[in-house]
């Protein structure tokens, strides 16, 4: 895929879409496209795994395997979130599997050279750190939801 | 003071609030685990004929010597003459409703409450985001979109339910899909033929590409959602004055007497339960409220 395609598809995802001119080039520069096709594994729990991956289109399940009960789908992620973000810190393996429930088309980074680029530019590691935190701060109140198990049958019943 | 410039009021459209009618139950419709939707009609022609409730009202369904309780209609305005209520039972009176059988009759009065304000929204992209029993008051709006879909942009419906099994209507997603409504369904936990979202509603947000100044956000669900939901919305600049909840705080009286549903200055069962967030926002979330 050309840099100037990567671009425009990196304007249109909500994750970039608001980064300076000058940051988006330095981004699509480092991004590549990458086809899945349905139930393809990206990759696997506790992986090293080095790429990052913004979900243009199609469906990918993150799940862990809990002892007793096999494989447990804990989120799913659709067109615009972020997929494999524990990469982007150096020591981050991988949390949860992810297989692809659709075909998938998504935007790759290098983790290593994404982080690089980030140490090199100050403005980039800022404007990347607060969105993925304002990823993980939506992800960590979604948790927190999901645990309350909101719509139980109340205890009388 | 509530700003009631935001809020819908209520309209009194047939003559007795106040009183109590007795309705008969015509169908009764399991849903899901302890839920089910009951089709009534008032015994009275002259009631029927008369009464109509506008989408996100609720009745007070009455049952003797057990008690009261407020129950939004789930079913379409336009067809008013047949009346649908989805019921979970909760506790006293609703465990008391799951005993009756159709043909049973019940006393019912209303309808109260104010509504969504489907006509301020025409021209709009309408997102509505629920979870669980909370779709109950908010099918009746999918009912009027689709008899008046020329009016209103994109309509989405982001759903979320506990698992699969416990979702609402689930028969009647295909023929609102191809009138133009697009469907988000997510589960907390997922079994394995399932084959959507897993995660809470407002994280299907994040699929939506929305036009904060065309976009009106309608909300009903368990409390602790609602601020989630408002949380994602504001974060898409949607304002506060297009975000509309439904409060179905637990009443009694139904018409602001006993203050069972204080909800700041307002009271849910005269002011409310569908407020603008604008108009409750100091309240909101606030423990004692
Ligand atoms: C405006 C409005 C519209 C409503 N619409 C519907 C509807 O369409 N369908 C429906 O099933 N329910 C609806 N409710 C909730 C319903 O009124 C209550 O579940 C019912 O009053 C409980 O009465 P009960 O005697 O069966 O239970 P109770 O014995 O009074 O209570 C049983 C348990 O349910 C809890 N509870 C009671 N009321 C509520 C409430 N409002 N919210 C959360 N928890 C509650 C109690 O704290 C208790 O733990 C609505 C409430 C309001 C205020």
């Amino acid at each position: 895929m050309s840099s100037e395609t990567t671009l425009q598809a990196l304007q249109e995802l909500d994750f970039t879409r608001d980064l300076p001119p000058e940051q988006m080039e330095k981004l699509a520069a480092l991004a590549f496209e990458v086809h899945f096709p349905e139930n393809f594994t990206i990759f696997r729990e506790l992986e090293a795994g080095e790429l990052i991956y913004l979900i243009k289109s199609g469906q990918v399940a993150l799940f862990v395997r809990v002892p007793g009960k096999g494989r447990t789908t804990i989120l799913t992620l659709g067109p615009g979130e972020l997929l494999g973000w524990s990469s982007l810190f150096p020591s981050g393996r991988k949390t949860a599997s992810a297989r692809t429930t659709t075909p998938v088309e998504a935007i790759a980074f290098n983790a290593a050279q994404l982080r690089e680029a980030m140490e090199e530019d100050n403005a980039l590691c800022c404007s990347l750190l607060w969105r993925v935190t304002q990823i993980i701060a939506s992800r960590l109140k979604a948790t927190r939801l999901q645990l309350l198990d909101i719509y139980a049958p109340s205890q009388e019943h | 003071m509530l700003n009631t410039m935001t809020t819908p009021t209520a309209p009194v459209p047939h003559p007795g609030p106040m009183l109590t009618f007795p309705a008969r139950i015509l169908e009764i419709k399991e849903e899901a685990y302890a839920i089910a939707t009951y089709q009534i009609a008032f015994e009275s022609e002259a009631v029927r004929k008369t009464y109509r409730f506008r989408p996100g009202q609720f009745n007070m369904l009455y049952l003797p010597g057990i008690g009261e309780v407020p129950i939004s209609m789930s079913s379409d305005p336009a067809e008013s003459e047949v009346i649908g209520h989805t019921i979970r039972y909760a506790g006293n009176v609703t465990r008391a409703i799951s005993r009756l059988q159709t043909g049973d009759v019940i006393g019912v009065r209303g309808p109260y409450g104010s509504y969504w304000p489907m006509e301020r929204l025409i021209g709009d992209d309408l997102c509505i985001v629920t979870g669980g029993i909370g779709l109950a008051p908010l099918r009746p709006v999918i009912y009027h979109v689709l008899r008046h879909r020329e009016q209103y942009g994109r309509v989405y419906l982001l759903y979320g339910a506990r698992t699969p099994k416990d979702m609402l209507y689930t028969d009647e997603y295909e023929a609102w899909k191809q009138q133009g409504i697009q469907i988000l369904l997510t589960v907390d936990r997922a079994d394995p033929s399932w084959r959507g979202n897993v995660g809470v509603v407002p994280m299907l947000f994040y699929q939506l590409r929305l036009d904060p100044k065309k976009t009106a956000v309608l909300t009903c669900g368990p409390e602790i959602m609602i601020h989630f939901v408002i949380y994602e919305a504001l974060a898409r600049r949607i304002s506060k004055e297009r975000i509309y909840v439904s409060m179905e705080r637990n009443m009694k009286c139904g018409v602001g007497l006993c203050g069972h549903c204080q909800f700041g200055p307002a009271f849910v069962c005269k002011e409310g339960p569908v407020f603008a967030y604008a108009a409750i926002e100091p309240f909101f979330g606030v423990e004692e409220f």
